[in-house]
């Protein structure tokens, strides 16, 4: 496996100016002042080829600005990158050839014209010889289930169809990478499995490199055990993601039914996070490790308990515990 | 809460001065070659150069409009939902427009009049006559500025007809422009044209104030002409009301 | 082709909203002959400003006309720059393959200004009518290049307004002296402007070259030898090369935004 992706110590500053609110609003129209944010701060990392990565991250945290980098958008302000030896921002006509962008809400799809075509302007955008567009086009079609949407406009079709034909447009040239910008972003449950699904198959048949930005976990959790996590500019956490799941893996949720209600229910070492008529949902305190033997005799001493299940915490709430220790 | 938000436009405003002050440069470049060859009695070639001015300074004036985000929601049909509440829509709209038109002219008409009082000779911006005249002139413009909004609620309703707002709004100002003398000035056209022009609503707009303020038309003569806006205003006003009771009846029935 | 394609793209696009662009188109045309008609008056009052008459003002009308619709309608992209960095759009152009100034081309195609520029070549030919001029093939040429450079001139304007808002990412309105008043100027011969209005728009933004001095070629006017006014289109023509050179230098200069 070679390495894809070369990020090296990437840093990007952007220049912002700043509005005073003081009484000489007339002289800050010709002086302003500017402060310097540095979204980026020494942001290194390597993809190997034909790995999905789930890069992700707080709101602000640079996500957006590392995507532009990868896709040659913005030119960073110091360090190196290298992606299948070219460097984005210099060789962009040559290196864009290779890759396929999909801009969480914005379109690269027409308005009023039927998808179809839209798809032949790619076509000729990315200079596809006719036998390989067609062929591409087909496959793209059967596993998006595409058929139907062709010869709509885009304006018709609903948030998941729409992001379907997105995706289908942004590989019709088959990139050897794909940046995905929050891919599943208010999709209902039923399309984000099938755009999850389809991603999986586009990397496993065609080995193209994906790069994902999200805040849903289950996608991560769907698709991939790589992660980049960055906060603050700053890469935080690089590596497998059920690492960081054992790590919170003690912790348990406890639902129990209880045989009558209660007005209070306590219990040592244990958290009440719910509790309503003769329901409660409890977790463990970190200190301690989650038994099922100690807690059912724990429980049943001072409760009458009918029935009770385990599970562990969700992968969201893992993320949000992260980023509290981490402060962000 | 809109002459707030205008004001904060400074910088814009800064780049409109001198883009207004290039326009009328222009005009005045131009008039002057032409009337190099005529003499316009009442109508000097200094009175031209303040006739011009006058015209950059309250060049917002001159302009119809729709009221903000009307365009849009007339177009996409959310404007259903503003005839449901109980308010009088065509007063709102009036009142939105007439004070967004206000606030604008006067962060323009300062700084530019300033300028064109200061420029040299030959091409600056004279004082009014006499102090009637320029009280006059006030009158006008104010007259002027209602006039303009209400041939902007006539817009409106012609916006819920043609359905698109750029086009139906720069038919209404060619016309208000070519018939008003905002194109080229009432005082050029021949006389036949001119006695059918002054009467009609147009040059109400921008010509009266204008000509009263560089006294080619005197206080007496002005007055009369103060009257007929007035008469105007009031039947523009009254035209707008039914049209748009109209449109928000139509816009009812079809159920948005 | 793949601007075949984009013109194709456009046209299914357009034609969606086919009521609406007749109106603009219409719109733009009563606002053209209403300027004509401003051009009359001054005439029938004034009859006429040194050498020039009505109908070679008209012929200059409808050059000016016609060369700015023909921009307007093809090179929209550049003209609503600031519109194409604000919601993104720039942004996917650079992730394709393509030059960026033919992919800025293709983003934008007006068509609602074609009936204007129809408009503009109809008020030419009625003023060739009414003028008498004896054609010679030079002539002919001349008048071709003024149209052609006309363009290149206002495509270079543009694209200095482009430039410009890459920085400012606002579009600024005193762009608009040298977008919509130069065009008011040139319905006139620049050379009834005073000093610094008229050598501004011949040597600055060389608007005369397609206005006053080729037809001063044509009309058989003027006092300078006849191969300047011939040859001045193509003085608009160079005018272009820093114009882009500056544009080509601030898409350098593009960031998008970090969000």
């Amino acid at each position: 496996m070679s390495k894809i992706i070369q990020f090296n110590k990437i840093c990007k500053d952007f220049k912002v100016s700043l509005k005073k609110s003081g009484k000489n609003k007339f002289l800050n129209l010709f002086k302003r002042e500017h402060k310097t944010i540095s979204a980026l701060k020494d942001v290194s990392f390597e993809v190997e080829e034909g790995d999905i990565v789930g890069y992700i991250g707080p709101n602000g945290a640079g996500k957006s600005t590392t995507i532009k980098i990868m896709s040659g958008i913005l030119n960073p302000t110091s360090g190196e990158c290298s992606i299948m030896g070219y460097t984005p921002w210099k060789d962009r006509k040559q290196y864009v050839k290779n890759i396929g962008v999909v801009f969480g809400q914005r379109s690269q799809l027409w308005w009023d014209v039927p998808i179809i075509d839209s798809f032949e302007l790619l076509k000729d955008i990315y200079k596809i010889p006719t036998d390989e567009y067609n062929e591409t086009l087909n496959e793209l079609i059967e596993t998006l289930n595409l058929k139907e949407l062709l010869n709509r406009p885009l304006r018709q079709l609903s948030l998941g169809q729409k992001m379907k034909c997105e995706l289908a447009g942004s590989l019709l040239h088959r990139p050897k990478i794909l940046f995905l910008d929050e891919p599943t972003i208010g999709l209902d449950a039923v399309t984000k499995l099938s755009v999850r699904e389809f991603v999986k198959t586009i990397n496993k048949k065609w080995n193209t490199t994906i790069i994902l930005t999200t805040h849903d976990m289950s996608d991560i959790d769907a698709l991939t055990n790589k992660i980049i996590l960055i906060g603050r500019g700053q890469i935080l956490y690089k590596g497998s993601f059920s690492a960081i799941k054992e790590k919170y893996d003690h912790i348990k949720q406890i639902e129990v039914e209880f045989a009558k209600p209660y007005d209070k229910i306590e219990l040592e070492g244990y958290e009440v996070l719910s509790h309503n008529h003769n329901f409660a949902t409890l977790k463990n305190k970190e200190e301690i490790n989650f038994h099922t033997k100690d807690f059912f005799n724990a429980i049943s001493k001072k409760y009458d308990v009918v029935d009770f299940s385990v599970e562990s915490i969700s992968v969201d709430e893992i993320l949000a515990k992260l980023y509290t220790e981490l402060k962000l | 809460m809109t002459f707030k938000g205008e004001l904060q436009y400074r910088a814009k405003a800064v780049s409109g001065v001198i883009t207004q002050v290039f326009w009328g440069l222009m005009y005045i470049y131009l008039y002057t070659a032409f009337m190099g060859g005529k003499i316009i009695e009442g109508f000097s070639i200094s009175q031209m150069i303040s006739y011009v001015w006058i015209g950059q300074a309250f060049f917002v004036l001159r302009f119809a409009d729709l009221p903000k985000n009307c365009a849009k929601e007339i177009e996409n049909g959310n404007v259903c939902y503003k005839f449901v509440r109980p308010v009088n829509l065509y007063n709102q709209w009036f009142a939105e427009h007439f004070g967004y038109k206000l606030s604008s002219t006067i962060i323009r008409c300062i700084p530019l009049s300033i300028v064109a009082f200061l420029l040299p000779k030959g091409i600056r911006l004279t004082l009014a006559t006499s102090f009637t005249s320029f009280a006059l002139f006030v009158i006008a413009l104010l007259l002027g500025a209602l006039i303009t909004s209400a041939i902007s609620m006539i817009s409106v309703f012609l916006t819920f007809k043609t359905l698109s707002a750029k086009g139906t709004l720069s038919i209404v100002n060619t016309v208000c422009g070519v018939l008003g003398g905002m194109y080229v000035p009432l005082i050029f056209m021949p006389q036949g044209v001119q006695n059918v022009l002054n009467y009609l609503p147009f040059r109400f707009i921008m010509d009266l104030p204008a000509r009263i303020y560089i006294g080619n038309i005197p206080p007496l003569e002005a007055l009369k002409f103060i009257a007929i806006a007035v008469a105007w205003l009031v039947a523009l006003i009254i035209i707008g009301k039914i049209l748009i009771n109209k449109a928000s009846k139509n816009t009812v029935i079809q159920g948005g | 082709m793949l601007y075949n394609k984009y013109v194709k793209m456009h046209t299914k696009s357009t034609m969606q909203y086919r009521s609406n662009v007749m109106m603009l188109s219409f719109s733009a045309c009563l606002i053209s002959i209403g300027e004509l008609l401003s051009i009359f008056v001054l005439f029938k009052n004034f009859k006429s400003v040194g050498y020039w008459g009505f109908y070679e003002t008209a012929l200059m009308f409808g050059i000016i006309t016609a060369v700015y619709s023909l921009t307007e309608c093809f090179a929209r992209g550049f003209d609503e720059f600031p519109s194409l960095i604000k919601n993104g759009d720039l942004d996917r152009l650079m992730v394709r393959p393509v030059n960026m100034v033919y992919q800025i081309f293709g983003s934008k195609i007006e068509f609602s200004k074609l009936l204007k520029a129809c408009l503009g070549i109809v008020v030419m030919i009625i003023a060739i009518i009414n003028l008498n001029i004896i054609w010679t093939f030079t002539k002919i040429l001349v008048l071709v290049m003024t149209v052609i450079c006309g363009c290149l001139v206002i495509w270079g304007v543009m694209l200095v307004g482009a430039g410009i808002s890459v920085f400012t990412i606002e579009n600024l309105e005193f762009i608009n002296i040298f977008t919509n008043g130069a065009k008011e100027i040139a319905y006139f011969p620049i050379n009834i402007y005073n000093k610094w209005l008229s050598r501004l728009f011949t040597f600055i933004i060389p608007v005369a070259c397609f206005n006053y001095l080729p037809l001063s070629y044509i009309m058989g006017y003027g006092s300078l030898p006849s191969v300047v006014y011939a040859l001045s289109p193509l003085f608009g023509a160079l005018f272009l090369i820093p114009c882009l050179l500056l544009f080509l230098w601030a898409l350098k200069r593009y960031q998008s935004s970090g969000t």
